[in-house]
């Protein structure tokens, strides 16, 4: 709900997402109410990087690495002296609208950017009437300045330091129609966080790019990046009661080189290390959660070999193979034990992870490969000391100090095909995983029902535990230039995967995994004329009925219920957490139109896009409360921007 | 046309103004109809045995004992002063008051064990009394409608054979 | 060169803009203790224990003018198990008394109670927990003898 990204059904932790190549310091990735920090207005351009080259950045990685590029401190020379964006965009969903200004400019190597944005949003209409408590509002400002291509006799320097600035406030709905989930509370939750940071980067690249001839590496680039990050939230009752407040700083740094040799073939590489602190804490509510501090240190290598005179003759072949040490350590700075959490204790987790790619052009525009991994996560530190009320997930969560890191295998096969007008992209994976953590409800083993917080019988309490899981699925993309229809283009996509893990009762029982996406596709007939573009788009999804069986056998029964049950009190029956039920299908069209137009060297552009233009009812199978409440219904957006 | 400044600043204006219109005000700012009670503390007197239990910050002064069977009259009292970390007297008694005159507020009790003692009570206070010999905590938040104004520390209890 | 050092002095500015204390500070909990028990460092005999916070057993406590008793405090939680008050470090028994002719000296995993001279006073002890305390017990009568009466009466 809170827009973190969902890739092949893992999210999270597992998922990593950095920005500018950097971990954002936010908690997005410990809860579903958490919010990414990251404006995709502002991104340049969003990277996704799969295989041996996600080590670079983290062994976390099975699900990928998700890079949003904004580039804060500027990399590349500008040549005006002052030149920068203004846009604004409104939506009828919500009232809402965006505003966002950039200013870059340059004067001979130094080079500065300034951005700011401001977003606001009312409650989200859908077919049936507005969501309450899902409005928003926030800005995000920031502004680097940086050194660059400085010219020297080895090559050319760069040395930028950037500052940033997130600030947003958004609900988070516990009702609908005069039902509330279990758990929630009435007047919906708020969620108010802070996001200051500055970063360091500096970064040298050779003169000569070539390959080296030698057996003994060259140096072509080399990098040192640092961050610091102070991260504030705070989850508030409608009135302004603080149920829980979770604060972290954040400090990381990284160096990273790249080379060139001759092993009989071309070889690049890039060898590196990484470090991370982090101390994080939580307080209000007489939560109990315990604060805790996590160090982490790991040393990459990742090299990716030309093979094509060896084996392709000619065609292009490349091996790329890559190989991280990380060792990372949890020091609870509270050890006080309670009746649910015991033997709070420092952690130590170490591991080596790997992964191994090849892609072969069969002939011009085939090309097939494959690719196997084998990928590790630390548990996070809320996963191991967590004990107090969670409001935005209408939860009490409880913490288990005794998990063990997570460990993953994955294999991936992969075809893509470019010939003439048509493009086309296929991949199969698979994946196996030891102890994976999630979060399961706990049940009174006397009375079946879910068992409560013990001060407030409010919340159901979750605590995370870990089983065996796998995952396998298929992905596809097609894209076709229509040929006598110049710049007409029809293109679509379509996932799947399935995910099931080994049931809490032991044995040889596998149940589904929880919040897996059903299968689901996209496609879309756009043209892109010199001045006016439009697009048709349909987008779909398939019920999802493979979600794990409820624990309970007595207590929450239902996923659908009737407002007048609810009102009624003794006897009406209770609703199941959403991750226990089904979603139904949907589909939804979406329509843009745009035009853009030039005075002097200023670009104006104008689009407006009708989002679910049929008003559909439709539930995302993430939504937490999507037994009693829909997504947002049409939308329409217009989008203004002038750029010089 | 020559190129004037006020053209894009004209439009972009208006981009901001659609962008501004519409959206929420504070929406976690209290209910405008009445303002929200400011309470530091609570205070809890036995009506029996003359005992004052006050909470100070996320901790208590003073617990209450019950025997088994046997029950206590407390009353409930609140406190808008706050006071310094290492101020642990009991609040004067002029500044306590009472939800007397907040009909619209309710102070739900949650006891964590229940097979320990029982509460029966209303937003003026309750009776404990006592199950089974042990200890356990009460809960107390004080809510408005369906929104948490306050919530104390939770009280610790015995209850004695 | 100029520019470079400018520049390294906005970098760091950049830094120190977000580089602040925590938005949390740690605050360990609080000890939920319910009694408090001491006993004699020695002979580790109980001397004096509370009921229920509300009256000492062991009261009044006598002492001779100069004397030292070395106790050792332990505070026991509301299940009837001990507090570990040496390996929190962020626990303290303190003491406060009305009159100065005794003195309770804190030290780790035990105290010092001192009869500095003749008097009766009154005592009460403290679990400090960083900045306030966690619990305050009730006051104990302490009667401190002349050291000749005392000498007398051995």
């Amino acid at each position: 709900m809170a827009s973190q990204p969902v890739i092949r059904g893992l999210t999270g932790d597992r998922v990593l997402v950095l920005e500018d190549g950097q971990r954002t310091g936010d908690i997005a990735t410990t809860a579903p109410d958490h919010a990414v920090t990251i404006d995709p207005m502002t991104a340049r351009r969003v990277e996704i990087i799969r295989g041996p080259a996600g080590l670079l950045f983290g062994s976390n990685s099975l699900g990928g690495v998700v890079n949003v590029v904004r580039e804060d401190v500027p990399a590349e020379r500008v040549a005006k002296r002052l030149g920068g964006v203004l846009s604004g965009q409104g939506e009828s969903v919500n009232n809402g609208g965006v505003a966002h200004a950039q200013l870059r400019g340059g004067v001979g190597a130094l080079a500065w950017r300034m951005r700011v944005t401001w977003r606001t949003a009312g409650g989200s209409r859908a077919p049936q009437g507005v969501l309450p408590f899902s409005d928003v509002r926030g800005h995000d400002v920031g502004a680097g300045v940086a050194l660059v291509d400085v010219a020297t006799t080895s090559g050319q320097w760069r040395l930028g330091a950037a500052a940033r600035d997130v600030i947003s406030t958004y609900g988070v709905p516990g009702s609908f129609g005069g039902i509330v989930l279990p758990g929630a509370h009435e007047g919906g939750v708020y969620v108010d966080l802070s996001r200051r940071s500055a970063r360091v980067d500096g970064s040298w690249r050779s003169n000569n790019a070539e390959v080296s001839n030698s057996a003994w590496p060259r140096l072509t680039q080399a990098s040192v990046s640092t961050q610091f990050v102070r991260f504030e939230q705070s989850e508030l009752e409608r009135g302004g009661f603080v149920g829980t407040r979770f604060g972290q700083l954040m400090a990381n740094g990284d160096a990273l080189v790249q080379y060139t040799r001759r092993a009989g073939v071309p070889v690049r590489g890039s060898v590196g290390t990484w470090a991370q602190w982090r101390d994080f804490r939580a307080e209000g509510s007489f939560t109990g959660t315990r604060p805790g501090v996590m160090r982490s240190v790991a040393g990459f290598v990742m090299e990716e070999w030309s093979l094509d005179s060896l084996l392709g003759g000619g065609r292009p072949v490349r091996l790329q193979w890559g190989a991280r040490l990380d060792a990372a350590r949890i020091v609870p700075l509270d050890s006080t034990e309670t009746a649910l959490v015991r033997d709070v204790r420092t952690r130590a987790f170490t591991a080596p992870t790997g992964s191994v790619g090849l892609t072969v052009e069969l002939r011009p525009g085939v090309t097939v490969g494959a690719s196997a991994a084998r990928a590790f996560r630390p548990p996070a530190i809320e996963e191991l000391f967590s004990a107090g009320p969670h409001l935005g997930t209408y939860a009490y969560e409880v913490g288990n100090p005794q998990l063990r890191a997570e460990r993953g295998t994955g294999v991936d096969l992969f075809a893509r095909l470019a010939r003439g007008s048509v493009r086309a992209d296929v991949a199969l994976f698979t994946m196996q995983m030891a102890d994976f953590i999630y979060q399961r409800p706990l049940v009174d083993s006397i009375t079946g029902e879910p068992v409560r917080d013990p001060r407030l019988r409010r919340y159901n309490v979750y605590q995370a535990d870990q089983a065996d899981a796998r995952l396998h699925g298929a992905e596809g993309r097609v894209e076709w230039r229509v040929p006598r229809a110049r710049g007409l283009i029809v293109d679509g996509t379509v996932s799947w995967v399935q995910g099931i893990q080994r049931a809490a009762t032991g044995g040889t029982d596998w149940v589904a995994l929880p919040a897996m996406p059903p299968l689901r596709t996209r496609t879309q007939a756009r043209w892109e004329g010199r001045q006016w573009s439009g697009s048709i788009g349909l987008e779909a999804a398939a019920g999802q009925s493979r979600v794990p069986p409820a624990p309970f056998t007595l207590g929450a029964t239902t996923c659908a219920l009737e407002a007048s049950q609810a009102v009624r009190g003794d006897g009406a029956p209770a609703l199941l957490p959403a991750e226990f039920c089904a979603t139904p299908s949907w589909a939804l069209m979406n329509l843009s139109v745009g035009r853009q137009w030039v005075t002097g060297t200023r670009l104006h552009d104008v689009t407006m896009t009708v989002d679910n233009a049929l008003n559909a009812d439709w539930r995302d199978h993430l939504w937490r409360a999507k037994q009693v409440a829909p997504q947002p219904g049409r939308n329409v957006r217009v989008l203004y921007r002038w750029s010089w | 046309m020559r190129f004037t400044w006020i053209q894009p600043a004209r439009t972009a204006l208006l981009a901001l103004a659609l962008a501004a219109c519409g959206g929420g005000g504070d929406v976690t700012a209290p209910p405008a109809d009445a303002p929200r009670l400011e309470i530091a503390s609570v205070v809890i007197e036995d009506t029996g045995t003359g005992d004052i239990m006050f909470s100070h910050d996320n901790h208590w002064h003073g617990f209450p004992v019950v025997a088994v069977g046997g029950r206590r009259s407390l009353r409930v009292h609140f406190v808008k002063q706050g006071r310094a970390p290492d101020d642990h007297d009991m609040p004067p008694r002029n500044e306590w008051f009472s939800l007397a005159n907040h009909a619209d507020h309710s102070l739900p009790v949650v006891i964590e064990d229940p097979s320990r003692a029982q509460w029966e009570g209303d937003r003026l206070g309750g009776t404990l009394t006592g199950r089974a010999a042990g200890a356990s905590r009460i809960s107390f938040r004080l809510f408005r409608g369906t929104t948490t104004v306050w919530e104390a520390p939770p009280l610790n209890f015995t209850i004695r054979p | 060169m100029p520019r470079r050092s400018s520049f390294l002095a906005l970098a760091g500015a950049a830094l120190l803009l977000v580089a602040c204390e925590h938005p949390i500070a740690v605050v360990t909990p609080h000890a939920e203790i319910a009694d408090l028990v001491f006993s004699d460092s020695a002979s580790r005999v109980v001397v004096m224990r509370t009921t229920d916070n509300r009256a000492w057993s062991g009261a009044p406590f006598v002492m001779c003018a100069d004397d030292v008793r070395t106790l050792v405090p332990q505070a026991i939680d509301f299940r009837g198990q001990s507090v570990d008050l040496v390996s929190r470090r962020d626990l303290e028994i303190r003491g406060e008394s009305t009159q100065p002719n005794v003195v309770w000296e804190p030290l780790r995993g035990r105290g010092r109670l001192l009869a500095l001279a003749p008097g009766t006073t009154r005592v009460r002890f403290l679990v400090w927990h960083l900045t306030h305390a966690d619990l305050v017990s009730p006051w104990l009568e302490v009667t401190v003898l002349p050291a000749a009466n005392c000498a007398a009466s051995r």
